[in-house]
């Protein structure tokens, strides 16, 4: 067990420097605890996948190992992620690869203890130079394929389901190279402990300062599209004319609603950047029953305006990935103070 | 008096606090200044402080941040901190920020002499 426990820490570690690192406060404590429990249970099921594989294929051990595991247990750990990228609880790199992190690392727990368990070699160098090398490579490979797919999501939001596949694949490459044992797994994982970090910090850095720049400009342009949306002159603009445009495809009251959810999803979009500036500040922005009230008012305006009706609207790009990611954050900011939740 | 192209700083003493009248537009280009003045203030020590905004009929986010960091540094000093004469405009960027709970907001400077009264 102590080896298992030596050997995690390095990921647990630089997991926690990240987590500490975060200046945005972007990845609550129970987020965390979600993702190290996935990638553990991702572990389990791995476990029992490839126990069946086995004896379904009747492969050798080193095959197995090279072209088999890293599709099943990538795969796995992708499965994951889908859920919090999907589901807007993922706003930028850096939080995805402070998930990613902690699912490749609670992955990396469950397999150590199941192959140590295994091991007849009494060697603790052995066991600490297996468990060392892997969990660096689950825990990089997974913030790999978490990174790759938020960034080109948010390039490309409409192929959003497909941006999980790039990543993935890089994901496999690495893990099947680190199982090919081309050098010596001590030296792959010192490789992969230099590398790694080095590629993080910067996609952290720059995460860091996108966020930065997102929350400032972003604010500054949505409070003046607002008010441009409240003035009297909206309806000979762009967005005014596109808005008129759809009475022809879509009863007059969804087309209201529509106008309503364009007001509604900047304010709470305002209100976001606002509560990310203010934590950086070092500053925590109370959230009022304004807020929650427009929340529900946002769940009824998606219900009463449709997928159809929804989908008419992305031109204007309302409604968007990050602004689901905007409601989970602020949701989550109105929640009551809790053991697990990180407190500014 | 401290005079940008697009922004006037005009400190006074009131009762004991610092009153600081801002004229303009309070955005990225102004907002440095704004920041450097108020961090020299509280670097001395000053812990009652009023920013009145009746001048200003623009803040963006660089502004917003400005305040946010003043605001601290002066809970931090377990200091007290008012803004006063928001116009319209500038309230409501505070209020779409969230951020009007953070700050001991008035109307006039008189009363936001009272909310700093030690």
């Amino acid at each position: 067990m102590a080896a298992v426990l030596i050997a995690l820490l390095p990921v647990s570690a630089f997991l926690l420097i990240l987590f500490l690192f975060d200046s945005f406060k972007l990845v609550p404590r129970l987020m965390l605890a979600r993702a190290l429990a996935s990638g553990a249970a991702a572990a389990l099921v791995a476990l029992a996948l490839h126990r069946w594989l086995f004896d379904l294929t009747g492969l050798d051990t080193r095959t197995f190992a090279r072209y088999v595991a890293p599709v099943t247990e990538e795969t796995l750990k992708a499965l994951c992620l889908v859920y919090p990228l999907r589901r807007g609880q993922i706003g930028f790199p850096v939080d995805a690869a402070i998930v990613g992190f902690g699912v490749g690392a609670g992955f990396a727990l469950v397999e150590n203890v199941d192959y140590l368990r295994g091991l007849n070699d009494p060697r603790i160098w052995v066991w600490t130079a297996r468990g060392f090398g892997a969990a660096i490579m689950h825990a990089s490979t997974t913030a790999v394929i978490a990174i790759t797919a938020k960034t080109l999501a948010d390039r490309n939001p409409s192929r959003a389901l497909f941006a999980i596949l790039p990543g993935w694949i890089l994901a496999v490459a690495l893990h099947a190279t680190f199982n090919r044992a081309l050098v010596s797994p001590l030296l792959a994982a010192a490789v992969l402990l230099f590398v790694v970090p080095l590629v993080v910090l910067a996609v952290f850095e720059r995460s860091e300062s996108m966020t930065r720049e997102w929350v400032g400009e972003g604010l500054d342009l949505d409070v003046e599209l607002l008010a441009l949306i409240r003035s009297s002159h909206f309806g000979e603009t762009r967005l005014g004319r596109y808005l008129a445009e759809l009475r022809s495809r879509f009863p007059g009251p969804v087309v209201a609603d529509m106008f309503c959810l364009l007001q509604l999803e900047l304010e709470l979009g305002i209100r976001a950047k606002g509560m990310l500036m203010a934590r950086e500040a070092g500053l925590e922005v109370p959230i009022d029953d304004q807020i929650r009230a427009s929340l529900a008012e946002r769940s009824y305006l998606h219900r009463m305006i449709g997928p159809t009706g929804l989908l008419a609207l992305r031109p204007l790009q309302v409604t968007t990935l990050r602004d689901d990611w905007h409601g989970y954050l602020l949701r989550h900011a109105g929640k009551p103070a809790r053991w697990w939740r990180r407190d500014v | 008096m401290y005079d940008l192209a697009l922004m006037q700083i005009d400190e006074s003493r009131v009762q004991g606090a610092v009153v600081l009248a801002l004229t303009g537009r309070v955005d990225s280009t102004t907002s440095a200044a704004l920041e450097h003045h108020l961090a020299g203030l509280t670097a001395a020590g000053e812990r009652r402080l009023i920013v009145d905004f009746s001048g200003v009929d623009y803040i963006s986010s660089a502004g917003l941040r400005v305040m946010l960091a003043l605001a601290k540094r002066v809970r931090d000093l377990k200091g007290q901190l008012a803004l006063c004469g928001m116009g319209d405009t500038v309230k409501q960027v505070f209020a779409l920020a969230g951020f009007l709970p953070l700050f001991a907001v008035a109307d006039s400077r008189n009363d936001a002499l009272d909310k700093v009264a030690g």
